[in-house]
């Protein structure tokens, strides 16, 4: 039975899109309860002063555990220091060295992570960090000569719970578990929504709709909420877009960002979600803005293809998180030498006399932001 | 007059060591990602081919089991280096029996999937590709039949500058390169070198 849910909040909440990627799907995470990393980074390089004023390896990794740990309910890291290391003992051990299992690793390799399973059980694993590489513990940008440990074990960390990478699943969000390192040195939101989607914590969540603009269309729920309008975390809900008479439905903005009038949430957080519609004699969006990822000084180029009625004029106007860019009135909007403050969401609003039309938000995130 | 001469020179010598070093910023989270350049100076063997076949095996190396798996491929064209008509790549990880030995990073291939491999101490290392996933570019026909080029992330590669780069340029309104305009910078590059 389908129910009709509530039409919350108008305001939108910041924006996100849930984009996080396994390592696999159902199967390699791990049981409930503790998971034992013996860390031997400290027996296995020597200390040196490290530019976050830490005095070992071994507390580096400790801290990248504990970023880790603050997120989690269902396992938890344990650390502990043991000489004994080997395959089969169920400990997942994190060294410094130049190979695997006698594979040397190549001179591009920082570090890797591997997993071994029997049958659908995940049974230990070890982070494997190149000793051959100069290493340091630093915040902020990444520096020029030496790797940051720090943010390179949360991202293997992550890869040892069963994370991998979004972008190479082609999707555009801001997460240290993203392919390239960037300026970004803890979790984001993607990375804490990836996690709690493998390892749902005890906890409901409210996901909050509008509709844009007001009385154009409303939402159905094929699965009802709890009695205080949550759904458990880790459940699937599917939503559907209904427009009202001389409304067609866009896309479903928000914390989502989708087509199509049917929407699958997998629930690991609050969520305000907005449902976008237009008049029907208003422009079309034929080809959405894409994604697009880029450093500091690129040029950057986002574009629709939008079909509108020749018997009356168009107008264009290009948003940045909600506001117009200046002098950007045509369907293709020229970013030159983008900088971190450029990062955000970009939207083409299309109108006529008959109303207007916005492009699902096209996220650039830059240097990791 | 010198001074001027010697303080420009440095500030030149400051800019050029900046702009190196921002270009390069970017790395893999476990990989550094090679430029083009450095792709086709590292690989001692560089081949378009086909998958043909994959096995997995356990390998014992002083004491250290693991599990590699033997791609092997079809090779249509040899760019760099020496091959025969088929190739055998070993990969640590894979699956035997009921256990797997899965290594983040490490590149995947579908059966009958072309590619592009950029190989470097076939055998020895626990990846053949460099850069782990970013020594193979997948080939994939479009429409007309053209083959393009395609990274590991999924993204056309429109120009081999960007290899290697955490992001793209501006990238509408650019076409994907073909296989042979991609195998052709290469032998260029080859060629360049050997000058």
């Amino acid at each position: 039975m389908t129910r009709l849910v509530s039409l919350l909040l108008l305001v939108a909440a910041p924006l996100a899109i849930s984009a996080y990627d396994f390592v696999t799907t159902k199967g390699l995470r791990w049981p409930a309860g503790e998971i034992p990393m013996n860390l031997q980074l400290d027996a296995t390089r020597d200390s040196q002063f490290l530019s976050d004023g830490k005095a070992s390896w071994n507390e580096v990794a400790e801290e990248a555990l504990a970023i880790w740990n603050s997120e989690l309910s269902y396992v938890q890291f344990t650390s502990f220091t043991s000489s004994q290391r080997g395959d089969g003992n169920g400990h997942n051990e994190v060294f410094f060295s130049t190979n695997a299992y006698g594979h040397p690793l190549g001179d591009r390799v920082l570090a890797i992570t591997t997993a071994w399973k029997i049958g659908s059980e995940r049974v230990e694993g070890d982070t494997i960090v190149n000793s051959d590489v100069a290493w340091d513990s630093l915040r902020g940008p990444i520096g020029f000569f030496d790797f940051d440990l720090r943010r390179v074990l949360i991202h293997e960390f992550g890869h040892t719970l069963g994370l991998d990478h979004p972008d190479e699943a082609r999707q555009v969000v801001v997460a240290v578990m993203n392919s390239i390192v960037s300026d970004l040195d803890t979790l984001a939101l993607d990375d804490i929504h990836g996690v709690r989607a493998l390892y749902p914590p005890d906890a409901a969540y409210a996901l909050n709709f509008s509709i844009v603009p007001p009385g154009s269309g409303s939402v159905f729920a094929k699965a009802p909420p709890d009695i205080n309008g949550r759904y458990p975390a880790g459940s699937l809900v599917t939503f559907l877009a209904k427009p009202q008479r001389r409304f067609r439905f866009n896309f479903w903005g928000g914390d989502e960002n989708r087509t199509g009038g049917k929407l699958v949430v997998l629930v690991v957080d609050d969520e305000n979600i907005t449902l976008n519609f237009s008049t029907n004699g208003a422009p079309v969006i034929r080809a959405q803005p894409r994604h697009q990822i880029a450093s500091t000084g690129d040029t950057i180029m986002f574009s629709a293809r939008v079909s509108t009625s020749r018997k009356m004029p168009s107008f264009y106007q290009w948003q940045h998180d909600g506001n117009d860019v200046p002098n950007a009135t045509n369907t293709t909007l020229v970013l030159p030498f983008v900088g971190h403050e450029s990062s955000g969401l970009y939207s083409l609003r299309a109108s006529n006399a008959r109303g207007e039309t916005f492009s699902k938000p096209a996220r650039l995130v830059v240097d990791g932001h | 007059m010198i001074c001027q001469t010697i303080s420009r020179r440095w500030i030149y010598f400051c800019l050029i060591v900046f702009f190196t070093l921002s270009a390069g910023r970017g790395f893999g989270a476990t990989v550094i990602a090679p430029s083009f350049d450095q792709l086709v100076e590292s690989a001692d063997l560089i081949f378009t081919g086909q998958t043909r076949s994959q096995r997995s095996e356990w390998r014992n190396i002083g004491g250290q089991k693991s599990i590699v798996t033997l791609v092997s491929f079809r090779v249509s064209a040899v760019h760099k280096g020496r091959a025969d008509s088929v190739v055998t790549l070993q990969f640590l990880g894979g699956a035997v029996g009921d256990v797997t030995l899965d290594v983040s990073d490490m590149p995947k291939f579908r059966k009958g999937e072309r590619v592009v491999l950029f190989v470097q101490k076939n055998g020895a290392n626990a990846s053949p590709l460099i850069g782990f996933y970013h020594g193979k570019f997948s080939l994939q026909s479009d429409a007309t039949g053209r083959e393009t080029v395609w990274k590991h992330d999924g993204e056309a590669v429109m120009d081999v500058l960007e290899i290697g780069r955490s992001k793209p340029t501006a990238r509408s309104a650019r076409v994907p390169l073909s296989n042979e305009e991609f195998t052709g910078k290469v032998r260029e590059h080859l060629s360049r070198s050997r000058e």
